[in-house]
């Protein structure tokens, strides 16, 4: 069963210099206590995804179109307010780069789990909040509980403070964790930790994340499938070993080329010229047209469909699915 | 302390860099009087050389001292002791005692693109700047020659009269880059250069920095997290823990033989898509990097070591040559 | 937020405001602020054209005119004469000159004064960086206007003086607002570039960190413009600003004192065009702020 599923998302934007089109989705699922990695440059509007599945957009940005469906209730319609606020932040949190930004540096940790728990659960007595905040930092594996606790977030290290997060989240009975950019300001011994955390509560707890990166690498070890967004669209989606070791899209190949691997030491990367379009002035075709090395006159003039490659693999190309 | 390895590094070919025992102490002030009682050693005794034409990687966890050392190097810090030699020259503690001669040998390029260009400022006076400071050229000829560094760097030199805004955060890399080379430099210290920008535009940079490599014998010490990037540009490799060199030696033969724990813990740590499609799995390292204030007696990495001995807690290991005179390990148990 | 990547469309918005016509675009779209630069505007160029606007030229110069005394405002005399028979308006109009020259002056003369201090205390900190702020502490310490009328009442009560005590008064906020800037501005990156390069340290100070610093400034200059004139009317008023028969607002308030109840024009009117250039250069400070802030604050 799929915990979230997106159908023909449009996120616009108002702005002094015009309309811009954000993200556009026209498939996207996630299945209960699946790891779905979305990986993209800045600009492909990963952050708008997050920031859509949290109803936490700008003023000026909008959904204008489709839906984001969470077990069966439209959240870009949840007209009765109540569903929204009973599912967004509790049911449905959000870890970010920065994790002080959601930390309150006045409480300690224990402190804000506590909020958390008793919030969540209003007929524990002290004595069961104090086990169950204990029991979420083991959960979390942060070592040293009970020191921890303690701590106040300024006192933890940047790792710790997203476990302290992920453990807030848990305890308000998250189903559905977005991860955004969480690991990037971590060094890669701690990030490696987060990673192996997300994959043990996924098993533990049926935790589902949307995991977002621009590290398409970081992603590939997480997560079971791969959505690729490029210019504010999903060009490609599947299973992350066949997107990358399969990759049907010009703009996924030329990507995972570019990367820098043993492999290809000594020698120069293949890159692409060009720059991803700009928002307020999409083309009227492919987006990746401009770029593309395979491109034909069809792509200049039509949007691209959704071709199916496999099962669960997806492609937004004319040329879907064949290699040049 | 590494008395006994002698020189760290590359024994044969051309020395540019020598770096010798080098240190900052940062003071931790505390008390009523604000005196200093503590010092966190940021840098503690480190010593390597870099042959004219090469690039050497620095990596490590955040705090190892990577980007304090560089600092060094180019003088934005002085350091607390040691030697920084540039061939054969002592280039003195600090910025204020370097001349303009010896300044323009050593540039940098930062890891912020937005914030290293100033946002004021046309490209032509930022790239000229330079030329003007240690009057290379004056009036049109700036013009001419920051038009050839553009194009030199993959910019139209139309955009001559742009502004940094208007380029995007590769573009601003290469325009760091131009205004780094402009004095032609002979060594470049590379902060972070890649880290801040896209897959597609870090490619881009890549190649340009190995092609202005290959075309000036240009040296390069390159910081970076991203072990990625480091294996794919970096001729040698240092690894960095708490203020120390715990590794050092040939790109290729250090990621293969990972002789330190730390090495290769840093080393599992990374996710990596290999050319054949197969993704490396990842391994945490417990623990958490000690506080460099007052680091361990014995060997730094003592606590988060799955070899660890009672010697290790007592002890501090030198850095000594294994199998190969150039690669240095600071290991009691290199067991290969 | 980490939203950065995504939304840089938004920034570009942001840096749309450096081609000035967006800019000016910008700041007219609120329309107080627009109201404002129209007035501003139209009282420079009174002040500029004074001798030809005004109905009584010579009035407005403070020629007496015994046989008008007190005349209410009428076709004749638009806001009404004085107790020297003197015609209201013209000498309000002759005002406008004083009052922004007051102002532009002041202000003008307490940047030059506080900028090259507050540079020089940000950016090389340390002693200097002490001594400086600790002088400006002593003034920061007394409300400007008490500050003014201490030195005015010490040079002697004229309009120049009167304009020292104010730039006096001044300075030492402005020093105070740019120090914080250049501290924050000389951690960048690409002031560690240019000191890489070998450039001097005063062309960082003044041609990259001050181009980068300066805007928090000009914003508190143009709302202290309408504050240094009411500052000045108040020296006036207590006697220790311009002096009779300069037809200073504050000083026609100031003589107007004694017949607010038989002549009401004589002291509304210049109270007005106070109430009015003040009101519309805080407005305009205002705009600058709306517009300046979100651009300095983007990354």
């Amino acid at each position: 069963m799929n915990i979230l599923e997106i159908r023909n998302l449009s996120v616009k934007a108002r702005t002094i210099l015009g309309t811009a089109s954000l993200l556009s989705i026209q498939v996207l699922d996630l299945g209960a206590g699946e790891i779905l990695g979305i990986v993209g440059e800045s600009g492909s509007g990963k952050s708008i995804l997050a920031l859509t599945i949290m109803g936490l957009l700008p003023t000026n940005v909008r959904a204008t179109s489709g839906s984001v469906t969470y077990r069966g209730q439209d959240l870009l319609r949840s007209s009765a307010r109540g569903l929204s606020a009973r599912i967004r932040g509790k049911e449905i949190t959000m870890i970010f780069q920065d994790p002080m930004a959601a930390l309150n540096p006045v409480f300690t940790v224990r402190q804000l789990l506590e909020e958390v728990i008793k919030e969540h659960h209003p007929d524990y007595d002290s004595k069961r909040v104090r086990g169950a905040a204990l029991e979420m930092l083991q959960l979390v594996k942060l070592g040293d509980p009970e020191v921890t606790l303690q701590k106040y977030p300024h006192e933890l290290s940047g790792g710790m403070r997203q476990r302290v997060l992920i453990a807030m989240a848990l305890s308000s009975g998250a189903k559905l964790l977005v991860s955004d950019e969480a690991t990037r300001a971590l060094d890669v011994t701690i990030q490696a930790g987060i990673l192996k955390l997300l994959e043990d509560l996924r098993n533990k707890l049926d935790l589902s994340t949307v995991f977002i990166s621009s590290n398409i690498a970081l992603a590939a070890t997480v997560c079971e499938r791969i959505g690729v967004l490029y210019a504010g669209e999903l060009i490609e989606s599947g299973p992350a070993r066949e997107v990358i070791a399969d990759s049907r899209h010009p703009y996924t190949r030329s990507f995972l080329a570019s990367l820098p691997v043993p492999e290809r030491k000594g020698q120069p990367l293949p890159i692409i010229a060009g720059r991803s379009p700009d928002p307020l002035n999409r083309p009227r075709g492919c987006s990746f047209a401009g770029r593309c090395p395979i491109v034909e006159d069809r792509c200049r003039a039509e949007k691209p469909p959704m071709l199916q490659v496999s099962d669960g693999h997806d492609v937004l190309c004319h040329k879907g699915g064949t290699h040049q | 302390m590494t008395r006994d390895s002698g020189t760290t590094g590359a024994l044969s070919g051309d020395t540019l860099l020598r770096v010798e025992g080098l240190k900052k102490y940062f003071p931790v002030r505390g008390g009523f009087w604000q005196r200093s009682v503590k010092w966190v050693r940021a840098v503690d005794s480190v010593t390597f050389n870099i042959n004219r034409g090469e690039v050497l990687g620095l990596v490590g966890e955040s705090g190892c001292g990577k980007t304090t050392l560089a600092q060094m190097i180019v003088g934005i810090y002085p350091p607390t002791s040691g030697r920084i030699e540039l061939d054969g020259i002592d280039l003195g503690k600090s910025l204020q005692s370097r001349n303009l001669k010896t300044k323009r040998k050593v540039q940098i390029v930062f890891q912020d693109p937005f914030w290293s260009l100033n946002p004021r400022k046309m490209v032509r006076d930022i790239v000229g700047e330079p030329l003007v400071v240690h009057g290379v050229a004056l009036g049109s000829t700036v013009v001419r020659k920051v038009g050839d560094l553009l194009e030199m760097v993959g910019i139209d030199r139309a955009r001559l009269f742009s502004y940094p805004h208007e380029f995007s955060g590769g573009e601003r890399q290469r325009v760091a880059i131009a205004r780094a080379l402009a004095l032609n430099p002979s060594l470049l210290l590379l902060d972070e250069p890649t880290s801040s920008i896209d897959t597609l535009s870090q490619a881009e940079i890549l190649n340009l920095l190995i092609e202005v490599r290959n075309r000036f014998s240009l040296s390069y010490v390159l910081i970076s997290h991203d072990l990625s990037v480091v294996q794919y540009l970096s001729d040698r490799i240092a690894v960095m823990y708490l203020g120390k060199i715990v590794e050092i030696g040939d790109t290729r033969r250090v990621f293969r033989a990972r002789l330190h724990p730390y090495t290769e813990a840093l080393m599992a740590a990374v996710p990596m898509i290999h050319a054949s499609g197969e993704v490396s799995d990842v391994k945490p390292l417990e623990g958490h990097v000690p506080s460099a204030i007052n680091p361990p007696p014995g060997c730094r990495f003592e606590a988060r070591c799955y070899k660890r001995q009672d010697v290790c807690a007592v002890e501090e290991p030198p850095l000594r040559a294994i199998e190969d005179p150039e690669h240095l390990v600071a290991c009691h148990f290199t067991n290969v | 937020m980490a939203v950065s990547g995504d939304l840089t469309f938004q920034r570009r918005a942001g840096r749309a405001l450096e081609s000035s016509r967006t800019f000016v675009k910008l700041l007219f779209r609120n329309r107080l602020t627009g109201a404002a630069f129209v007035v501003v505007t139209l009282l420079v160029v009174v002040a500029l054209l004074a001798p030809v606007l005004a109905p009584y030229p010579d009035d407005g110069r403070g020629v007496v005119n015994p046989s008008e005394r007190f005349q209410k405002p009428s076709s004749e005399h638009i806001f009404g004469t004085d107790d020297m028979g003197r015609d209201i308006l013209s000498r309000v109009i002759f005002g406008t000159r004083i009052s922004l020259s007051i102002s532009l002056v002041t202000i003008v003369a307490a940047m030059l004064i506080a900028i090259p201090l507050g540079v020089i205390a940000g950016y090389f900190g340390g002693f200097i960086d002490e001594i400086l702020m600790r002088i400006t502490d002593v003034f920061l310490s007394f409300p400007p206007l008490l500050i003014a009328i201490v030195v005015a009442s010490f040079l002697g009560p004229s309009l120049e003086n009167a304009m020292i005590a104010i730039v006096i008064a001044w300075w030492p906020w402005y020093s105070r607002v740019i120090r914080a800037q250049v501290m924050a501005a000389k951690e960048r990156p690409y002031v560690s570039a240019a000191r890489c390069i070998g450039t001097s340290d005063w062309k960082i100070m003044f041609s990259h960190i001050l181009p980068n610093t300066i805007a928090p400034v000009i914003i508190q200059a143009s709302m202290d413009l309408g504050c240094v004139i009411l500052t000045a009317a108040s020296l006036s008023f207590i006697g220790l600003g311009a002096q009779p028969p300069q037809p200073e607002w504050g000083l026609i308030v100031s003589s107007a004192r004694t017949y607010i109840l038989d002549a009401w024009w004589y002291s509304v009117f210049p109270g007005l065009a106070i109430l009015v250039t003040v009101l519309s250069f805080n407005l305009i400070g205002d705009g600058l702020r709306e517009v300046l802030d979100p651009r300095t604050r983007v990354r």
